[in-house]
């Protein structure tokens, strides 16, 4: 009888705990599963190159990085940075003073709006086709030329030819910088034609 | 008796004949519904054009998102489909509805950029702090010999809505510089700076639903160099991030 209570007394030390009888609550994290992701498209980043055609002076190739925001269907905002020479050889007034130094720079800081107002779908095969749009686009920023600055405005016309994972645009843009030294030159205004291509984030 | 037993068959047998033909449509009518054509855009846009459609029971797989559009995919072919026409029945998980219900409320930053009257470029931020939104703003006129700027700290509130449209004022303190040659903050085009106050307001014109357009009315007050005070109409894109 005593061994008898001894081996009852023992058996529940002999009983391993199954592992599956613990609590192992799973976590849960708020958000999407990766197989479930979906990208999102903010706007759009590029690189290009433009030929300006300055009054009273040579024309010449800018280079040009611009961001576009996706503001909504049609509207965009825009940033845009231009690099180019601006002039060669050296300007004097009639006393022989430089009021133009050889070799300046023209460099633009610019930011606006852009709205789409014409959109459609391109095909060159009949097989595949590629969304386009053609959009007006304001900006506003400063012209830096040599050592001194004014402000800029802009108003442009671009075709943006939309890819998957990039696109490529054309522009035609008229400028005009407020700077007064360029302005009592007169070579404050002209237009310009590129092209640009690039990617979104 | 005989004819007005045979009589209260036949209405009863309509009256049956009836009651099966609505209960028929009742059933049918909400499955008729959620049949819709869904139509599949080239472009994340109204004006791009339809490629394809599908009915609305059909399972998509969402690929990427841009604003308000959806680029979907059944497998064979892709388009865009505003979120809003995204079907229940369409195949998206709840988490993916959560996803886009969230990605598509516009953020509490607002940033803001126009010019004004006094040739001058303006640019903003705002944010929310309990009734009123804190504003800092920036202004910047440059004719090369004559620049000036001021920058201006203060807040915003919305005074009245109508349909769409809505009235917003500002008041806010801040520094204008004027740089040398202009006659701005300073009648004798000295390089200077001053403490000013501004008030302006702002009448809004949604454009779309995170960006609206602003005509502005301002007025600032030096309250040093030569107290001058300057009035400015200005146009102002402002965008909700």
């Amino acid at each position: 009888m005593k061994y008898l209570i001894l081996c009852l007394l023992a058996v529940p030390l002999l009983v391993n705990a199954e592992t599956t009888d613990i609590y192992q609550p799973r976590i849960k994290v708020a958000g999407l599963e990766k197989s479930e992701n979906i990208s999102r498209r903010y706007g759009s980043w590029g690189v290009g190159v433009a030929q300006q055609a300055q009054d009273n002076l040579s024309s010449r190739t800018a280079l040009n990085f611009t961001g576009r925001w996706f503001a909504g269907e049609r509207w965009y905002l825009l940033g845009s940075a231009q690099f180019a020479p601006f002039n060669q050889s050296e300007i004097r007034n009639s006393s022989g003073q430089v009021l133009l130094e050889s070799g300046e720079q023209a460099n633009v800081l610019a930011g606006g709006a852009g709205y789409a107002f014409l959109q459609g779908a391109a095909s060159l095969s009949g097989r595949t086709s590629y969304p386009w749009q053609v959009a007006v686009e304001g900006l506003m920023g400063e012209q830096y030329t040599g050592d001194s600055s004014g402000r800029y405005t802009g108003l442009a016309f671009s075709w943006q030819l939309l890819g998957d994972d990039y696109w490529l645009a054309t522009e035609w843009r008229v400028y005009q910088s407020d700077d007064s030294r360029l302005d009592k030159l007169n070579v404050n205004k002209g237009m310009q034609w590129g092209i640009s291509f690039g990617s979104y984030f | 008796m005989l004819v007005q037993g045979n009589l209260w068959c036949l209405l009863t047998r309509r009256v049956r004949q009836m009651l099966y033909i609505t209960t028929f449509c009742l059933i049918c009518a909400p499955s008729w519904a959620q049949q819709e054509q869904l139509y599949l855009r080239k472009g994340p846009g109204s004006a791009f054009p339809v490629i394809f459609e599908v009915s609305s029971t059909e399972q998509l797989q969402p690929l990427r998102l841009q604003g308000e559009w959806l680029l979907l995919s059944n497998g064979r072919r892709q388009g865009w489909l505003p979120v809003a026409q995204v079907p229940e029945s369409s195949g998206l998980s709840r988490a993916q509805r959560w996803y886009l219900k969230d990605a598509l409320r516009p953020g509490n930053w607002q940033v803001q950029g126009g010019w004004n009257s006094e040739t001058a470029l303006q640019l903003g931020v705002s944010y929310p702090l309990d009734e009123y939104r804190l504003a800092a703003r920036f202004t910047r006129a440059n004719a090369g010999e004559q620049a000036w700027q001021s920058a201006e700290l203060g807040l915003e509130q919305v005074f009245s809505r109508y349909a769409a449209w809505s009235l917003q004022g500002f008041a806010g303190l801040g520094l204008g510089i004027n740089e040398q040659g202009s006659r701005h903050w300073d009648e004798n085009g000295r390089e200077t700076s001053t403490a000013l106050f501004t008030v302006s307001g702002d009448v809004v014109w949604p454009l779309e639903k995170r960006l609206d357009l602003r005509l502005r009315l301002q007025a600032s007050q030096a309250l040093g160099a030569d107290q001058s005070a300057h009035t400015a109409v200005a146009l102002i894109w402002n965008l909700s991030l």
